[in-house]
């Protein structure tokens, strides 16, 4: 009886709502008129990724985009206004009128020709400290990192980050990936070491506090069928001992170089897979990895090429959407699922050496 | 030690009592025990708070033993030493709430909109310090106040079914939070004080009844701290039964 007066009493207390320092532009209700969005994300905070079929690349030039934003926010330039996607700055003001944020977009068409070519150039450094590839189809945990860095009273620079550009690559530019010390008992994240990961695919920070080893989506939409994959790389282990996942033991890191082609259809809905279910999901149709991760010899690159091999069942692009995953990692087990029974468990294993570092370079995907 | 003060003083009480014999009327001591139902909470709830969706006081003891001096037929002063805990569970509402989860050695902080559990289960060495007087024969008010002694701090909850928002202005990241406990009983301070006012019934011969409210004026959390934007205040009800020698 008085708790529920006191309660009644402490909600007549309540104040009037103070409008909202919410700027944010709802990619999952991005649409564009008359044309299908293949895929569509909201990278390094402010960044709108579009991927859309090359017949439509000329359109994007004068277009009225149909966006969301938050409740009571503004946008300018305002919407109905025709815009050249390639070079608007959308400007979204928070009901507030103190917060804002500038978005651009990142455009990328659809993949098309027998071979796709990765040359790795193009790079520059996010509001966050860290290299970001120009190609937004490929993405890193870097984010990720960056949430961790303060935490560990590291400064946000790009040397301080697992995933890096290499500027002596096989040709021009370069991925590089090292191994860093994480923190042992970060909030949130127990990553005792931060292996260096780069994919083709996006880093969904939305999901870096709440299930880590889901916020890797692995894949971009891919309607060709993959023989296999080509490229140069090399990779030299850390020097110290090996943390497994918070215990030092005695073992040699491996890199890891892999690919994974699955269906990614399910009903109206299109699926991505993670690091917590690519390596046991039945979506997967086709894998081509690096069988030795072990240092290579010399300061020299070495080719690799990888096989997808026999595929059980043809891919029906008629019907389907499907998906490519190309993963690099410095370190094979810098984080993946535990598994028990074979079934990955939600606990991640962050294992690997300080300073294992992989680097990739001029990297092709050949189809059948 | 500001807190050995009030022990001092009650040791004078006391002494001088002894020495003149106990003298009838003079002195009256009693042991009670009894609850504490209220909340800790911010004055005025703040507009980061939308609805506060349940809360439920937990059942919090006290013990405690006091003494009044009787400096005439009417007028007393009155001392004591309390064990009590002070305790209560939230579940709130909020909007762009500004917090810092804090777990183990490392921290993060950020805007949190979504619902906000609270739990609060603090133990206090408390002393009280009143002016007593007599209504009627069996029914005393007293005014005063009381020192506190934080002795087994707990300060806990869980941000969930939210999302938090974190990084510069600008390029803020926006994150799924399904559910993330935090904790800052570490940082709540050691001393509380507040005022204290409430009735004192000699029901029968030696069963005593009181109840008083003791409302807080110091913040519970230590200076500059950060975990929530605003100061919180312990107010609580005392309902105890005693004997009364």
């Amino acid at each position: 009886m008085a708790v529920a007066a006191g309660l009644a009493g402490m909600s007549a207390c309540i104040k009037p709502e103070l409008p909202s320092s919410e700027a944010d532009i709802d990619v999952e209700k991005f649409e564009l008129p008359g044309i299908k969005c293949l895929e569509k994300e909201i990278k390094e905070g402010n960044s709108i990724y579009i991927k859309v079929g090359s017949q439509h690349w000329l359109s994007l030039l004068s277009i009225c985009p149909q966006i969301e934003i938050s409740k009571g926010a503004t946008i300018t330039p305002p919407l109905g206004v025709a815009v050249d996607l390639n070079t608007v700055e959308y400007v979204v003001t928070a009901e507030n009128k103190k917060s804002s944020k500038t978005y651009t977009f990142n455009l990328a068409q659809e993949y098309s020709g027998d071979t796709v070519f990765f040359p790795f150039e193009g790079w520059k450094v996010s509001s966050e400290g860290y290299y970001t590839l120009n190609d937004a189809d490929w993405s890193s945990g870097n984010a990720g990192v960056s949430l961790g860095l303060p935490l560990l009273e590291r400064d946000k620079i790009p040397e301080n980050y697992p995933s890096q550009m290499e500027a002596s690559g096989k040709k021009g530019s370069a991925v590089k990936l090292e191994t860093k010390l994480g923190g042992k008992r970060l909030p949130f994240m127990n990553v005792p070491v931060w292996s260096g990961n780069f994919f083709l695919g996006s880093f969904n920070i939305g999901k870096a506090l709440s299930s880590t080893l889901e916020a890797t989506e692995f894949g971009r939409r891919y309607q060709r069928k993959p023989r296999c994959i080509q490229g140069y790389y090399k990779y030299r282990e850390g020097s110290g001992r090996y943390n497994d996942n918070g215990t030092e033991i005695d073992r040699p890191d491996s890199c890891s170089i892999y690919a994974v082609f699955y269906r990614a259809d399910q009903g109206s809905s299109i699926v991505t897979l993670t690091a917590y279910d690519v390596n046991t999901s039945p979506r997967i149709l086709a894998r081509a990895e690096l069988r030795d991760g072990s240092s290579t010899v010399g300061d020299d690159f070495h080719e690799f090429s990888i096989d997808f091999g026999e595929y059980p069942v043809e891919p029906d692009f008629e019907n389907h959407t499907y998906k490519l995953a190309v993963v690099f990692s410095s370190s094979a087990r810098g984080g993946t699922p535990k598994y028990e029974n074979g079934q990955p468990a939600k606990t991640a294993i962050y294992a690997g050496k300080v300073g294992s570092a992989l680097v990739v370079d001029e990297v092709k995907v050949i189809n059948y | 030690m500001k807190h050995t003060y009030p022990f001092l003083l009650l040791l004078l009480l006391a002494q001088s009592g002894f020495s003149q014999e106990n003298s009838w009327g003079k002195f009256d001591f009693k042991v009670k025990a009894g609850a504490n139902i209220g909340g800790t909470a911010p004055m005025g709830i703040p507009a980061q708070v939308r609805e506060i969706k349940s809360f439920n006081p937990l059942i919090s003891l006290s013990m405690e033993a006091g003494v009044v001096r009787w400096l005439d037929a009417r007028w007393g002063i009155s001392s004591g030493i309390r064990f009590e805990n002070k305790g209560m569970t939230t579940v709130a509402r909020v909007k762009e709430y500004a917090m810092r989860l804090h777990l183990d050695d490392g921290e993060i902080s950020g805007l949190f909109t979504g619902e906000v559990e609270t739990k609060v289960k603090n133990g206090y060495l408390n002393i009280p310090l009143a002016l007593h007087y007599r209504l009627l024969a069996s029914l005393n008010a007293r005014l005063g106040g009381y020192y506190a002694y934080l002795l087994d701090p707990s300060f806990t909850g869980v941000a969930c079914a939210g999302h938090f928002r974190q990084g510069d202005p600008g390029f803020e990241h926006n994150m799924e939070m399904e559910r993330q406990p935090y904790e800052f009983s570490s940082e709540l301070s050691k001393h509380d004080f507040g005022l204290l006012g409430g009735v004192e019934w000699n029901a029968f011969r030696h069963l005593v009844v009181s109840f008083d409210l003791n409302w807080g004026l110091h913040t519970i959390f230590v200076k500059g701290f950060t975990g929530v934007s605003f100061p919180m205040y312990n107010v609580y009800s005392n309902v105890a039964f005693g004997y009364h020698f």
